[in-house]
């Protein structure tokens, strides 16, 4: 295992994070606040709890779970885009790494940084509302386990994407309809039957669910089908990934 | 014979588009030989070098450095190997010693700061290790580039156009190094443009055109075989007929009878201007001023490159 490799690849991918802190860090905080302040306090004053819970305190789960996809999935294609883009990915390529070392060093540090802002947007939302941790322990797994899936996820973007608009295009049009929908703002129960049966086929509802049992100690679907069907995603984008890599696939000619 | 450090048998490269880059090439490069592959654009130069380094799939054949096979050992293979790209692609917003680290790193070796130091001073970046790369002249980020493919000690040094854009001062810094690189014993292998700098420090050189080798020779045995010499004589009165005498010299009198050229062929004994001036003197025929016209590299490879195609 080349762990040089490694640190050098994390160190330079959390360097760009760094430099870019106020971008990074502030603008995702800035924009949660934005989320409280109107569906919080505004709107959900006007809002009953759903269950115990109050509206605020529900959306907290959701809110932090859009970020970190959304940040993962930008943070982890640009990683690799703007060297292919640039041309530095010669270094890359022609250095003795692996796969899996390349994967640990960008993933790895897109990770690092979306749990970095998830836990930001944590600590912000008990400024707005009362909130409990029922499951801490859970809770950070499943932050960390989303992060890695969905910056993996970018990874292959990345590597997929022939141009600056592509890169963003499936993150918009896909990720964020998908992210919205998939019940950070509201719960399955209130949806009608037929609707709450497409809503099962939204792989994010599963994420949300998970992560929202952590706080509150209740799913709207069931919790092993959830951690499952993260397990399925990941060892999916790592088959994909890895073949990217081995075969060269829009990195060699 | 000095063990080989870069091997490369039967190699060949289609691209998709159907383009055929390389044909068939086999190369032996001795461990601590400067070679320099000269070439049109789009002979097959950038994609030999990049199959060696791993940015392009070889169609068939293959490329061993030290032994280790680039594809099914590329590990051991790449740690070994430095490349400078022809293209001045750096990272922007990091410092020079940063990127230069991290280069390093990627090879796996552990951070050695007297080692980084000693690659940025040897080629006059150190003052501008904190300076972004981004806000470095172009001849500056070309250092920067030698420099990455340097920091991790690399046995075998491939430079893509090492001098295209760069001036007097930087080119000869590049010399320099590659000099001292090779008297470490590290096997080089360049390409260029400029058959000057093949002359200069090439041990050998190859020609590819079209994806073929179409000739591998030792520069300076080249240069003797294929190399015409030419001496121009300038007369003090014009001269109406060529002596007999002088025919094994093939000269070409002017119009005007003043001046006389003579070829040689390159691999002479050193004698035969004495002899030449010999056979003038007893002809009779004074002598105001002479020259001599070696014909360099570039000649001899424009004429390789034209009777091939």
């Amino acid at each position: 295992m080349n762990i040089e490799a490694i640190k050098a690849i994390y160190r330079f991918e959390m360097a760009r994070t760094f430099r870019t802190m106020v971008q990074s860090i502030l603008a995702p905080v800035l924009t949660t606040s934005l989320y409280f302040i109107v569906f919080g306090a505004a709107i959900g004053s006007r809002m009953t709890g759903i269950g115990e819970v109050s509206y605020g305190a529900f959306i907290v789960p959701g809110l932090i779970m859009l970020s970190v996809l959304t940040e993962s999935i930008g943070n982890a294609s640009f990683g690799i885009h703007m060297p292919k883009w640039s041309g530095t990915i010669f270094e890359l390529l022609s250095a003795p790494v692996s796969t899996t070392e390349i994967v640990l060093g960008y993933v790895g540090a897109a990770t690092t940084k979306s749990v970095m802002i998830g836990l930001v947007i944590l600590a912000t939302s008990t400024l707005f509302v009362p909130l409990q941790v029922l499951h801490p322990g859970w809770m950070l797994l499943m932050l960390l386990v989303t992060a890695f899936a969905f910056s993996l996820f970018g990874f292959m973007l990345g590597i997929w994407a022939t141009s600056w608009e592509k890169l963003t295009i499936v993150p918009s049009l896909v990720i964020t309809p998908l992210a919205f929908l998939g019940g950070s703002f509201y719960s399955l129960d209130v949806l009608p039957p037929l609707w709450r049966t497409v809503t099962l086929f939204n792989p994010v509802v599963y994420l949300v669910s998970t992560f929202r049992w952590c706080f509150h100690g209740k799913a709207d679907v069931n919790l092993i089908g959830s951690i499952a069907f993260i397990a399925a995603f990941v060892a999916l984008c790592l088959a994909i990934t890895t073949w990217m890599i081995r075969s060269g696939w829009r990195l060699r000619s | 014979m000095r063990p080989v450090a870069l091997d490369i048998q039967s190699l060949s490269k289609t691209y998709k588009a159907g383009h055929h880059a390389l044909r068939n090439i086999s190369l032996q490069i001795p461990r601590g030989e400067i070679f320099a592959l000269l070439g049109p654009n789009g002979a097959g130069k950038t994609t030999l070098i990049g199959i060696a380094c791993g940015l392009v799939n070889a169609t068939s054949g293959s490329i061993h450095i030290e032994g280790h096979n680039v594809a099914s050992e590329f590990r051991t293979a790449r740690k070994l190997v430095g490349l400078v790209p022809q293209e001045l692609t750096t990272e922007a917003f990091e410092t020079v010693q940063a990127a230069v680290a991290h280069s390093r790193g990627l090879f796996g070796l552990q951070p050695n700061p007297s080692k980084l130091e000693q690659v940025l001073r040897s080629l006059a970046l150190w003052d501008k290790r904190d300076t972004r790369v981004s806000q470095l002249s172009g001849g500056m980020k070309r250092r920067v580039l030698i420099a990455k493919a340097l920091v991790h000690e690399p046995r075998v040094l491939f430079l893509d156009e090492p001098s295209a854009g760069v001036d007097v001062e930087l080119r000869r810094d590049i010399w320099n190094v590659v000099r001292g690189l090779r008297d470490q014993g590290v096997t080089i292998l360049l390409t260029t443009h400029y058959i000057e700098e093949a002359e200069q420090i090439a041990d050998r050189v190859g020609v590819i055109n079209k994806g073929e080798l179409v000739l591998v020779e030792e520069t300076h045995s080249l240069i003797r075989r294929m190399g015409q010499r030419q001496l121009v004589l300038n007369l003090v009165s014009p001269l109406q007929q060529l002596p007999a005498a002088l025919a094994p010299w093939a000269p070409a009198l002017s119009a005007d009878g003043l001046s006389l050229r003579c070829n040689f062929a390159q691999d002479i004994s050193g004698t035969e201007t004495a002899l030449l001036l010999q056979t003038l003197s007893s002809a009779a025929i004074a002598v105001r001023d002479l020259q001599t016209q070696q014909s360099s590299l570039e000649e001899i490879f424009v004429q390789l490159v034209r009777s091939k195609s």
